[in-house]
């Protein structure tokens, strides 16, 4: 029996997140869309894309989040992006990868709200030993570098491991110095690549909880994370797509969940229509906690995480320190090898 | 702000809004300035009502709504406030009333 939590409810999506590509340069140790240098066979083609987004925008999306792969890898894609910024607020998540002066000057004209550049390290040393790539760290810094010196609004992302861990305010003061306005500290999620190395990078709960508690950013530095007493059921407002075009409602769920090709099916029809995306949505969990719940209005925390390590779409969220309930962190479940 | 009742308000040219009712809000994108609002119940009415109209006559209908809703009277300078918070945003602009500006120039001494 589960107990009577419930999420808000949106009768319509305002934002969508768009894997555009699993094609990437670089050789990210972690990579939860395990990309290749070269792009997937299934992938949706520029053109395609410009249809779907023409589509969401009619059907009342508002704001879109560009992820990869690495988006500035596809060929086209800043076509894409200027065909698709005078109705949508765009952000762009990259590696930095073909970020310089020149697309920076392009991704000012477009008009891209957003730019968020992710930091594995806080040296070249570091960076690219999890990027495997050399040179990955210079053009990271050079993307926050240039998008910063154009006004175009830069955030730093951090994936959160035992690599990044230690030099997490190390991290924080590189962001802030290169220009970017915020950092966000992200959990690491057992996907792709990073299931295989997941003893070797995953910190148990208590040494994450330290590492947030450690944090000491520069004035003028935004920090967003999301662990307890901010861990969020996002799912209730969740819609992405994947680099085929699969909707599947979050890009954390890649791997769990698949409601149908937005070439066959609207994404409207999947929101209001499919009974898992409903069911995911709904916030009707087994646990919920009421410090997250009252600062984030939904309940459960992270469904992805939930599933993850517990297999039920109910289940509480062993990332959040009330609902942990013994789960150790650093160790992959068996389900997921 | 300097402004005269008269002036015409108007929503930026290419503005988006995209109500979210579920949550009382509406979203307004601005591509001009690539950024994406959230407006309160109370900035949606007003920004809706600028529509090229005097500013008197929005604030004549603003008030108008805000008091037929249940609960108390809206606040004095609700309007004003509300609108210098939707021009600082870039949300809405402002021109000079063309028939107003000739009432002005016949009464003004040479
Ligand atoms: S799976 Fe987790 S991150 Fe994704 S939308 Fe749901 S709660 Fe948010």
């Amino acid at each position: 029996m589960t107990a009577a939590y419930a999420n808000p409810v949106l009768e319509t999506p305002p934002k969508i997140s768009v894997s555009i590509t699993e094609a990437c340069p670089h050789a990210c140790a972690h990579c939860y869309s395990d990309c290749s240098a070269a792009p997937k066979p299934r992938e949706l083609s520029i053109p395609a894309w410009r249809e779907v987004l023409a589509k969401l925008a009619d059907d009342g999306f508002i704001q879109v989040y560009f992820e990869g792969g690495e988006p500035f890898a596809k060929p086209g894609f800043l076509d894409l992006l200027e065909a698709v910024a005078p109705r949508m607020m765009t952000l762009v998540r990259t590696r930095g990868a073909g970020l310089d002066a020149a697309v920076a000057d392009r991704l000012a004209a477009i008009r891209v709200g957003r730019v968020l550049v992710d930091l594995m390290g806080d040296d070249a040393a570091s960076h690219d030993a999890t990027a495997g790539a050399p040179g990955a760290f210079d053009s990271a810094c050079t993307a926050i570098e240039e998008c910063a010196r154009r006004g175009i609004p830069v955030d730093a992302l951090v994936v959160l491991t035992r690599r990044t861990a230690p030099r997490l305010n190390a991290i924080l003061r590189l962001a802030h110095r290169l220009g970017a306005e915020r950092v966000g500290i992200l959990r690491l999620y057992p996907l792709g690549r990073a299931k295989r190395i997941w003893e070797e990078i995953a910190l148990p709960l208590e040494a994450q909880m330290a590492a947030i508690a450690s944090l000491d950013p520069p004035d003028g530095l935004g920090v967003m994370q999301s662990w307890h007493p901010r861990d969020q059921n996002c799912c209730w407002q969740a819609a992405a797509l994947d680099a085929a075009g699969d909707i599947i409602g979050c890009q954390y769920l890649r791997e769990y969940v698949n409601y149908g090709n937005i070439l066959e099916r609207s994404y409207l029809d999947a929101w209001r229509n499919d009974p898992l995306y409903r069911r995911i949505r709904s916030g009707n969990v087994e646990a919920s906690c009421p410090d997250c719940s009252a600062t984030q209005r939904s309940h459960g925390g992270c469904r992805s995480t939930a599933f993850a390590f517990h297999g039920r779409w109910e289940a509480p969220d062993p990332f959040d320190v009330t609902l942990n309930e013994g789960v150790d962190l650093a160790v992959l479940p068996d389900r997921l090898r | 702000m300097p402004f005269s009742p008269t002036d015409c308000v108007s929503a930026a040219r290419g503005l988006r809004l995209r109500p979210v009712p579920e949550m009382g809000t509406c979203l307004a994108y601005d591509p001009a300035r690539a950024r994406l609002h959230t407006l309160n119940a109370t900035s949606w009415l007003l920004l809706t009502l600028c529509d090229g109209r005097p500013r008197a006559a929005i604030a004549a209908e603003f008030n108008d709504a805000l008091r037929s809703l249940p609960g108390p009277a809206p606040e004095q300078g609700a309007f004003s406030r509300g609108l210098e918070q939707l021009a600082a945003l870039g949300l809405v602009t402002t021109a000079a009333n063309p028939h107003a500006s000739m009432q002005t120039r016949k009464d003004t001494p040479p």
